[in-house]
């Protein structure tokens, strides 16, 4: 570019500025800590509404009190001194939304901080926004694909479900997010990952996973990392689900994880000690149900006059030895619709995803199932109970009734099938295929040890074999009687060639 | 108990002093730092002080306001800003303390209570240097 023309540049844009003439309220800082700011004058200011300081960092007004206002500073701090002029902007908290934060990575402000350049933005959003009423919305009746067997056969998710991950350190709860992301390639969903007090590697980890399996096509990623203040930790989430909103309304479906949510409670914690509001249980303040209660309430599925999109919320919570009781746990349980619990001895065991079946529920994703898979995993859960029960009881002796040793297989047999790796997702056409062998006892025949083995040719076998099922459990989500005979003709065949 | 702010205090010593005049209003105000020094809140009669000036300000309908500019204003230039002020705030009078300042680099800012109009070419540059920044 010549100098010429970046002079000319230059003047068109000095041409189309205004300044504009406003009386502003003001304020004085009184006081500065850890990330809070206390300011006398301020008389006109909103709950929530941002204000400036003069280095450019930006604040939110949290606490109006009678005399001073208690503020929560989104940057550094460091720079704000005492005396310093506060400007109110008049505006509740707002981030920019659009198509543009696709493939990007944004901070709580929906700044990008993944160093590709600026953001062209559609419109802002107030980031705090009461969720859709009764009226607008419409129960949960699509599936929200993960590709886990485990996952879609016993606890499945609907759109617009609020399902809870759940487990302690180290048992695959981020694994299962991811897998859920990619598995959401041409299945008409958009994603947000919210990262909130992870390790920056952790966010560099994750982006380029997503990047190489190509699910930054349609993700977002927002990042409150653990270097962050905790103003931003706290805001991360209603930040996400505004970018999500934006594409609710516009009558897409999104998928939105929070990662995780025991440490945005840990960070609000942290942020109302320091405003001095009052600690309850475990020093958390009083609202901390509301907190998160309000947050998961955006998760919903529209009707169609309503534009007909969702919003389907998958909130991790990290455990500490397991104990789901602890005040966090129980009040995000309590708020979702279900939820995923990860034990650490069955990662250790080897299932992996490590889900353990019999805490895990979902309350409503079962109405979103496609009829095949409802077909196919309607005995599951309870095959699955029977065996852990009876597994027990098999251990004490060894003369077992031939029913009991079948269950006991055909448990072993299951629990081998659903385990699955990181980063496979499989179609729902294809765990219908391998779940309708295991329930219809084709499995029982063939090794523990070599299910994986047969799984993995079975697929191939059946997709070349069994066109006819395949195509119907595609199309219309259900097979008919000559696809079924079909399919146990192909299992048939293979099975004699399988050694 | 809840606390006393300082400013239910300023405005209760003002509610006592409010229409008394001679041997009463001594009484009043005798008794004011009298419940002070009972309350331990002598120690902040400065900030008291300050705000029963605000209050007595808001109940006379008086209007103190901070103007700056880069060179002194002409008479006819106060006397505008008086009248706006005034009609602006519905203010009986105003009180204007008028400053200069260079660093302002041309036009004006006026301060009153905790509202900022701010019309100075410094902040001009300031607004134009964002927007060019921005786009």
């Amino acid at each position: 570019m010549s100098n010429s023309t970046i002079v000319e540049n230059l003047k068109n844009q000095i041409e189309k500025f205004k300044a504009d003439i406003k009386t502003e309220n003001v304020g004085v800082v009184t006081e500065v800590f850890d990330g809070i700011v206390r300011v006398s004058g301020l008389s006109s200011i909103k709950a929530s509404e941002m204000v400036t300081f003069p280095s450019g960092v930006t604040g939110v007004a949290l606490n109006l009190e009678e005399d001073t206002v208690g503020i929560i500073v989104l940057g550094d701090y460091t720079k704000i001194k005492e005396g310093d002029e506060v400007n109110a902007t008049g505006k509740i908290l707002e981030i920019p939304v659009g198509e543009a934060t696709i493939g990007r990575v944004l901070d709580v402000l929906g700044s990008p901080i993944d160093g590709k350049g600026a953001l062209k933005e559609s419109g802002f959003y107030p980031i705090e926004k009461v969720a859709a009423g009764v009226i607008a919305r419409k129960s949960v009746d699509q599936p929200v694909q993960t590709g886990i067997k485990a996952i879609d056969a016993l606890v499945p998710i609907g759109r617009g479900q609020r399902e809870l991950i759940i487990g302690d350190r180290q048992t695959g709860k981020t694994a299962i997010a991811i897998d859920a992301i990619l598995n959401q390639k041409g299945q008409n969903m958009k994603c947000v990952y919210v990262v909130i007090g992870q390790k920056d590697s952790k966010l560099r980890k994750l982006e380029a996973r997503l990047r190489e399996g190509g699910a930054m096509d349609y993700t977002v990623i927002v990042s409150a990392g653990a270097s962050d203040p905790a103003a931003m930790q706290y805001l991360a989430p209603y930040a996400g689900v505004t970018v999500a909103e934006y594409f609710l309304d516009k009558g897409e479906d999104v998928l939105i994880i929070y990662d995780d949510l025991s440490k945005h409670a840990v960070a609000y914690r942290e942020i109302s000690l320091l405003l001095r509001r009052p600690p309850g249980r475990e020093a958390y303040p009083g609202d901390v149900f509301y907190l998160h209660s309000r947050l998961l309430e955006r998760a919903c599925r529209l009707s169609k006059e309503f534009g007909g999109g969702s919003i389907t919320a998958l909130p991790i919570i990290e455990t500490q030895a397991g104990d789901i009781s602890a005040y966090i746990p129980t009040n995000v349980i309590s708020i979702t619709d279900g939820q995923i619990f990860l034990e650490t001895d069955l990662f250790y065991k080897g299932v992996r995803p490590a889900i353990n079946v019999g805490f895990s529920v979902s309350r409503v994703g079962g109405s979103a199932q496609i009829k095949a898979m409802k077909k196919v995993s309607g005995t599951l859960k309870l095959d699955l109970a029977q065996f852990r029960e009876l597994e027990a009881f098999s251990q004490f002796g060894s003369d077992l009734d031939e029913a009991t040793k079948a269950t006991i297989e055909r448990g072993r047999r299951a629990v081998e099938l659903l385990k699955q790796n990181q980063y496979a997702p499989m179609l729902v056409e294809h765990q219908v295929v391998v779940l309708y062998t295991l329930v219809k006892g084709h499995l029982d025949t063939v090794l523990v040890a070599k299910i994986k083995e047969f799984e993995a040719g079975l697929i191939d076998y059946v997709e070349q074999n069994a066109k006819t099922f395949m195509k119907q459990v595609r199309e219309k989500k259900m097979w008919e009687d000559d696809g079924e005979a079909e399919l146990k003709q192909a299992i048939g065949d293979f099975k004699k060639g399988f050694n | 108990m809840a606390k006393i702010s300082t400013k239910n205090t300023a405005h209760a010593i003002y509610a006592t002093a409010k229409g008394k005049f001679g041997a009463d209003l001594d009484n009043a105000l005798k008794n004011s730092v009298e419940f002070l020094a009972n309350k331990n809140l002598l120690s902040k009669f400065s900030d008291i002080l300050k705000e029963l000036g605000r209050i007595i300000d808001e109940d006379e309908g008086i209007l103190r306001a901070k103007v700056s500019a880069s060179s002194p204003l002409a008479g006819e230039a106060k006397m505008e800003i008086e009248k706006m002020l005034k009609e602006r705030h519905k203010a009986k009078s105003v009180i204007m303390d008028f400053r200069e300042d260079k660093s302002l680099l041309g036009g004006m800012r006026i301060e009153t209570r905790d509202e900022v109009t701010d019309i100075t070419l410094r902040n001009k540059s300031k607004q134009l240097q964002e927007f060019l920044l921005k786009n």
